[in-house]
């Protein structure tokens, strides 16, 4: 078999059995792999309304055909289980040599069932699978752990997939961490993982991944080398080095809560000589030609010898920005805590955003907080925030239980100031700014998310204020990046090309003539190219629409899912403060997100009821998904 | 079967390497079939904690310059002896946290 290894390995934590099976053909050739094939596992195995932190959930560690192969960016792996955040569908994708020895060990997909009755961890070297004591590191964080069972094993450089003190203690938003700084961070994977008593995870693989026509996907990979090499794109318009942009070119950084988005200065947090002065790398996962991982290290200040990796734009906001806070160093010193307790730096922001514009409006007062202070930018509150969530000491046990809950339990109009679709805390740009990024958070599976379409137009200043078509290219991106997650390839990898499609998009709009995607994708090497590495490494002989058409049935498979635990088109929305207050000032002064005539022609498109949101029975028949028309309250 | 090192050698620049390890993939698939890292004739050694990557040969090496052809930050490239000594006088090797091996 070529691209796929063929065998999936079910863990069963409560019996301590360990089976192997092969990988049918219809997941590989309607799912593809990853986040495809995981939302299908899970919608067969898991019952309506099962509580997300059962033992009956499943937790699914999967790669996909592109996995451990010379194809750029593949190292990746999708993390999936019924969200304990939203209820609803959770996955999660992280760069990390882990899927790479998976499959060098023989393996496509690691399932664990059950629930241990005591910590362990699990140690997978090719054939053998041992379930092994972990209660000497229970307790430890994400690096203690790691270095513990490296030491155990006697192997540097072996991957291992860990929670910290946060998953442990069941916060929402655990991580799964590899390495310093990679995470699977949102829909807390870490937090099932938790409740599975499975500290972590290590794999080593001494065998081979076949691929179709390896000289040619070589030739490939070489000649794209030239435009991804050092992540040209990556490195301008995305990690760390674009928060400026956001600031000046549009004016939708995060700041104070999404309060405002634009600063009429530069500061540490905005600048690239500001995030520069801390990284001294910028360092690569397995096959990845473009480093955007920056390896960071702090050396003044009180926080003098933090270091750690992985810190992005996300950063730059959640921990930054979004609290008020422009010092680098503490930004730095957030990611490293974070990462160590083991917990999504999005979601983090997201209540500690919470609190502080509530303190703010007087919703929370000195009384609830145990002599936290925690007033815009005050470092001294901000740092200590990670810890006191990850042990759910005084406040932080109503944010561990993530936003929406938190803001629930605060109460006294707290809901207000709680941004969140579908339970899942923002990441990044603020809709005002990039209206369908808006629409793209408001109809993404998982909750607000910005890589489930990830249309870049985001910087794209003034296209990212036209509303027109952005139903259709956002459904349309929707399917190429559920391929991608699928498949196993970064989003940032091609994002240069991508952004070249928005450009010609805007073009065409401002020539006002009739245009589809197809006639702008006739031009742009993406996404077609992503059709030509996936045959090379496969020996099949998929076609653009049929990628598509993957990517669309996953999209609906994953919606049936959300439908089934009781989402329904008012779930679809944006938190009042993007739909109703216009950005006070900036580039995008003004504006607010137009989301409505959007979600209205994105529906169409869809062909989903535009006054259920339910996908039609058509639409699930054309995708060999008529089978679960019956688990839609409403089928036609 | 002709023998490696005699007149051309391999020269690493560990600051320019990113660690991505295209160069072990490329090198383990000389077979043209498939992708075994364990075969691989070159390898990255890694700190990750401190960020340091440092390419290593076999001296099986069969000097096919694909790594070096393929590597996206040029971190490896292939030298007459001569030459190869005259970069090592000017080289510095700084102190770094240690590498560690799997022993």
């Amino acid at each position: 078999m070529y691209g796929w290894i063929g065998t999936v390995l079910h863990i069963d934590l409560s019996k301590k059995t360990i089976i192997k099976q092969p990988l049918s053909n219809s997941l590989m050739m309607d799912y593809v792999g990853g986040r495809g094939m995981n939302a299908r596992i899970l919608i067969e195995n898991l019952p309506r309304g099962l509580d997300p932190l059962s033992s009956d959930n499943l937790l699914i560690f999967a790669t996909g055909p592109y996995t451990g192969t010379l194809v750029p960016g593949s190292c990746r792996l999708t993390i999936s289980a019924k969200s304990p955040t939203t209820g609803l569908i959770g996955d999660s994708n992280i760069c990390t040599d882990f899927g790479v020895e998976l499959k060098m060990a023989g393996y496509d997909a690691v399932i664990f069932h059950g629930k241990a009755d005591k910590p362990v961890y699990i140690w997978i070297e090719n054939d053998t699978v041992e379930i092994r004591d972990a209660e000497h590191i229970w307790g430890k964080t994400t690096w203690a752990a790691q270095k513990i069972i490296k030491s155990e094993l006697g192997d540097p450089n072996i991957p291992v997939l860990c929670i910290g003190p946060a998953g442990e203690n069941l916060v929402k938003f655990a991580s799964i961490i590899g390495g310093l700084g990679r995470a699977a961070g949102r829909c807390g994977m870490g937090t099932v993982m938790g409740s599975k008593l499975l500290k972590a995870v290590t794999v080593r693989g001494d065998n081979e991944i076949k691929v179709a026509q390896l000289r040619k996907l070589e030739e490939l990979v070489s000649e794209l080398m030239l435009s991804l090499a050092h992540g040209k794109h990556v490195m301008t318009n995305g990690t760390g080095f674009a928060s400026y942009k956001y600031v000046e070119h549009v004016g939708g950084f995060a700041i104070k809560n999404y309060q405002t988005g634009y600063l009429p200065e530069r500061t540490e947090v905005t600048s690239p000589e500001g995030v520069m002065k801390y990284v001294i790398g910028a360092r690569s996962c397995t096959s990845c030609p473009a480093a955007c991982n920056l390896y960071y290290i702090v050396d003044s200040g009180p926080y003098a010898g933090t270091y750690g990796d992985g810190f992005e734009m996300t950063h730059l906001q959640q921990a930054g920005a979004r609290l008020g806070c422009f010092n680098m160093d503490v930004v730095l010193k957030i990611n490293a805590l974070t990462d160590q307790y083991g917990m999504d730096i999005s979601d983090f922001g997201g209540v500690v955003g919470l609190v502080m514009e509530c303190y703010e409006k007087g919703i929370l007062t000195d009384k609830d907080l145990d002599g936290i202070r925690p007033e815009w930018g005050n470092r001294e509150a901000i740092i200590s925030f990670p810890e006191i969530i990850a042990y759910r000491k005084g406040i932080g046990n109503i944010l561990a239980e993530g936003i929406r809950s938190a803001a629930e339990k605060i109460g006294k109009g707290a809901e207000k100031y709680a941004l969140h679709v579908k339970g899942i805390g923002f990441s990044t740009v603020d809709p005002r700014a990039a209206e369908d990024w808006g629409l793209g958070y408001a109809v993404a599976s998982r909750g607000a998310c910005h890589m489930r379409a990830a249309f870049p137009d985001n910087m794209l200043y003034p296209y990212c204020h036209v509303i027109e078509k952005k139903g259709e290219i956002i459904a349309t991106f929707e399917h190429i990046r559920a391929f991608e997650d699928s498949a196993e390839i970064c989003k940032w990898i091609f994002w240069g090309e991508a952004n070249q499609i928005a450009s010609k998009c805007y073009r065409l709009h401002q020539k006002g003539e009739s245009w589809t995607l197809f006639d702008v994708f006739k031009e742009i090497r993406y996404p077609n190219v992503l059709v030509d590495l996936f045959n090379y490494v496969t020996g099949k002989n998929l076609t653009l629409h049929q990628m598509l058409t993957i990517g669309e049935r996953i999209v609906n498979l994953e919606r049936v899912f959300n439908i089934r635990e009781g989402l329904t088109k008012k779930d679809d929305t944006l938190p009042e403060r993007f739909l109703k207050e216009p950005m006070p000032e900036g580039p995008s002064k003004g504006y607010v997100c137009r989301l409505t005539s959007m979600l209205d022609e994105y529906y169409e498109v869809r062909r989903w009821n535009k006054e259920t949101g339910f996908p039609t029975y058509a639409k699930l028949k054309e995708l060999k998904l008529d089978d679960f028309a019956k688990d839609l309250p409403e089928s036609e | 079967m002709s023998f490696s090192f005699l007149e051309k050698i391999p020269v690493v620049y560990p600051e320019k390497c990113i660690g991505c390890k295209i160069c072990e993939l490329v090198c383990s698939s000389r077979d043209g079939e498939s992708y075994k890292p364990k075969n691989s004739l070159i390898k990255i050694l890694k700190n990750e904690e401190f960020n340091i990557n440092v390419p290593v040969f076999s001296p099986q090496c069969t000097l096919c310059m694909r790594c070096a052809n393929l590597c996206p930050t040029k971190a490896i490239e292939f030298v007459e002896i001569e030459k190869a000594a005259l970069i090592r006088k000017s080289a510095k090797i700084p102190a770094i946290p240690a590498l560690l091996i799997k022993a």
